[in-house]
């Protein structure tokens, strides 16, 4: 679900930009696939989390 | 389900256009009461009476079993003490031992999240977070949460340092630039994902709960029976697992998300 909400925000804020600075269509392909590295981003800081979660568990066990 | 409760679930479903759900007791009401401002009033806010009912609920367990604490407790006490118990352990897992101030906010989201889906496995009630509006609500609310977490944590300039990626050598200055943005983003994507996940995954449920109900109902409408077949039983068990692993799920990405803005330990490896 966040790589799927990753690029709708990074559409959101493009768009909106686009119709504010009539970048059009530039603002919304930067940020959407701004959107989609972002969501990359945060898949892999939560992995990174819970592998460290999983290796205290098994160090106190 | 009587043929009136149909009928209401074909007039909310042509209302609405939308996914068909069960009809609900307020959506009886308010059929039988159509034109009437308080149950015209009812079904506009259907969702924040079911909501404000389970929070009123669960208000109430807290307050019952929290009235007259005894060293050796009763039942119920015990019960609700090994509620809180395994919340705090769940919780302290991730957060460890300076998280346990924030307990009462996941536990309690924890709590309200999983009344919320599991409602509307009872015949007559329906889950308000099938609703937009309300997992919209809850998902705001830890964000404003976490970001509030942050600034008084990091204080102003850790939580402006936090976003630009706590640069600590040249590259993490160089990288500033590409960081903050994709920071700022991942903020903003947090919400929108906790959000649609549940919206989602109740609504699904509950969509499937109601295809299957009125699929045994047409199973017997050979025979004009004012009754079907009960085809949503297993979806029932399926629609409780489900509610349970997403009240989960929302929670424990709450408390990652807290965990990510909180200042990193000593020797900790940075996820940024």
């Amino acid at each position: 679900m966040i790589f799927a909400a990753g690029p709708m925000v990074g559409y959101v804020i493009g768009h909106w930009m686009d119709g504010r600075l009539g970048s059009d269509p530039w603002g919304t392909v930067v940020f959407s696939l701004s959107g989609f590295i972002a969501s990359l981003k945060q898949v892999i800081g939560i992995i990174q989390r819970a592998s460290k979660e999983t290796e205290k568990g098994e160090t106190k066990s | 389900m009587t043929a009136e409760a149909l009928h209401a679930e074909a007039h909310a479903e042509k209302a609405e256009q939308g996914l068909k759900e069960l009809a609900n007791w307020i959506t009886l009401v308010s059929e039988k009461w159509h034109g009437a401002p308080w149950a015209d009033f009812l079904h506009h806010w259907e969702n924040v009476v079911f909501a404000w009912t389970i929070a009123l609920g669960l208000i109430v367990i807290a307050f019952l079993g929290t009235r007259k604490t005894r060293p050796i407790p009763g039942p119920f006490q015990n019960f609700l003490e090994a509620v809180v118990e395994g919340l705090e352990n769940f919780i302290g897992e991730v957060l460890g031992e300076r998280g346990r101030k924030y307990i009462p906010f996941i536990g309690t989201l924890f709590l309200y999240v999983l009344s919320q889906n599991l409602i509307g496995v009872v015949p007559g009630m329906k889950s308000p977070t099938s609703s937009l509006n309300t997992t919209v609500a809850l998902a705001v609310t830890v964000f404003f949460y976490v970001q509030w977490t942050g600034l008084r944590e990091n204080g102003l300039l850790g939580y402006i340092g936090h976003l630009m990626g706590s640069p600590r050598d040249l590259v993490g200055w160089i990288m500033v630039p590409l960081n903050f943005p994709l920071h700022i983003l991942e903020e903003f994507i947090k919400p929108v994902s906790l959000s649609l996940r549940l919206f989602g995954n109740i609504l699904g449920e509950d969509s499937l709960i109601a295809a299957f109900v009125t699929l045994g109902i047409a199973a017997l409408a050979f025979f004009h029976l004012p009754v079907g077949l009960p085809l949503q039983f297993p979806f029932l068990m399926l629609a409780m697992l489900t509610g349970t692993i997403q009240a989960l799920v929302f929670s424990l990405l709450s408390t990652i998300y807290i965990s990510l803005m909180l200042p990193h330990e000593e020797g900790a490896e940075s996820t940024h």
